[in-house]
């Protein structure tokens, strides 16, 4: 790679942080994420000050069996403003238990905060919450089944 | 009195001591904060199955704030696991003690700890309730799994009491903490491995639907189990191993 590239990278780059931190300021959301030229990025806010996560996308793709990650992002599903995608490879789970009740419904109307899914990563258990309310307008995955980064898993409307 | 680097709340009976880690983050609270049980009457493990203990095993939860990316909050599983074992070694020095991937602590081959952490999603950010039993004077019999207690691995002198399994546990989860922070997961992958159990062998691996046999070769820079079959290798992020059973 030449040197003139990676310079225009950076600038890329840089320029993308600036404007995806003011989208974080001007909407209130807590976290933005955008994936172009294999680069993908993410900007979040902690605690009132935007942080910047994962930088080159191959790494990630270097992640656990990942079957192609990018592939879903462009399906109209993904672009949908209400999809909530699984934050980690692992296995998702619809209830807190085999026996229990499902945690949502499609058509259920659900609060901010409340969980809508499990997705479990090395024994870790990681409750997926609604990140405002909402109507779930569809389920996009079975019980038990393996998912990937960012994965569609629920549509909120 | 050994210096403690966490808060301690003792309770003599809890429902369940991951319960109680929620509730206090819930309503505010930000860690690090152990809450210790002596009993508890709702204990649980993962997918919700029971979790039963004697009164004078080990019954805590660690309440902290994620260390790293989100992504990789699961490699809690093996800092703490690698905690654990080297605390238990702390009071039995010469114990036979692997791991089983990615959080099971084995004792001659049987479950003497289990590992069951929880991200939380609370008002003020996400934090971990990081639930850990050890068994201490009892295991569990009618488990579909080989369990031990540490009782077992003693010439009949005392077993350590659950306080103070948990100023050496404190202790090391600060330490092992500090190390995935400062120098990411390759040292805890490396520690890791020097415990693990069923490397180069041949194992089964249950995932939702299918059993997958293989050789359970290495785990990769992010945790996930690599498992040969054949000619070609396969990444697991979540699943139950089970070691081949060695024939009679």
């Amino acid at each position: 790679m030449s040197g003139t590239e990676n310079n225009s990278e950076h600038t890329l780059e840089a320029a993308w942080i600036r404007e995806l931190a003011e989208i974080l300021h001007e909407t209130g959301l807590t976290e933005v994420e955008i994936e172009k030229n294999k680069i993908r990025l993410r900007v979040s806010r902690q605690g009132g000050t935007p942080a910047i996560h994962a930088i080159a996308a191959a790494p990630i793709h270097a992640r656990p069996a990942v079957a192609p990650v990018v592939a879903p992002i462009a399906t109209p599903t993904a672009d949908h403003p209400g999809t909530v995608k699984s934050p980690m490879v692992g296995t998702v789970y619809l209830s807190p238990s085999p026996d229990a009740e499902t945690f949502v419904n499609e058509g259920d109307t659900v609060s901010e905060g409340q969980t809508l899914l499990i997705v479990e990563a090395m024994k870790t258990m990681n409750p997926i919450t609604a990140l405002r309310s909402g109507v779930v307008k569809s389920i996009l995955v079975a019980d038990a089944q393996p998912v990937e980064y960012d994965e569609p898993l629920l549509i909120l409307e | 009195m050994p210096k403690r680097f966490s808060s301690v709340e003792l309770f003599e009976t809890i429902d369940s001591t991951n319960l109680e880690a929620k509730r206090r983050a819930n309503t505010g609270a930000r860690g690090p904060l152990w809450i210790v049980a002596l009993r508890q009457t709702a204990g649980y493990g993962r997918r919700g199955r029971r979790w039963i203990q004697a009164e004078g095993d080990f019954a805590a939860t660690l309440l902290i704030e994620p260390d790293g990316l989100i992504e990789d909050a699961g490699q809690i599983s093996f800092v703490a696991a690698i905690a654990v074992a080297e605390a238990i070694r702390a009071h039995i020095p010469r114990v036979a003690l692997t791991l089983k991937w990615p959080n099971d602590v084995l004792l001659n081959g049987g479950k003497v700890a289990g590992i069951l952490p929880e991200l939380l999603d609370t008002p003020a950010g996400r934090m971990i309730a990081l639930g850990i039993g050890i068994n201490i004077i009892s295991k569990p019999e009618d488990v579909s799994y080989q369990s031990a207690r540490l009782i077992d691995a003693l010439d009949g002198s005392a077993p350590p009491s659950p306080m103070a399994l948990l100023d050496t546990l404190d202790d090391r989860m600060n330490t092992w903490r500090k190390v995935w922070l400062d120098q990411g997961f390759a040292p805890v992958r490396e520690a890791w491995l020097e415990y693990a159990a069923g490397r180069g062998q041949r194992i089964t691996v249950r995932l939702p639907g299918q059993d997958l046999k293989g050789v359970f070769e290495d785990i990769d820079p992010s945790g996930g189990l690599i498992l040969r079959m054949g000619d070609h290798r396969r990444v697991i992020a979540a699943g139950d191993v089970f070691f081949t059973k060695p024939r009679a």
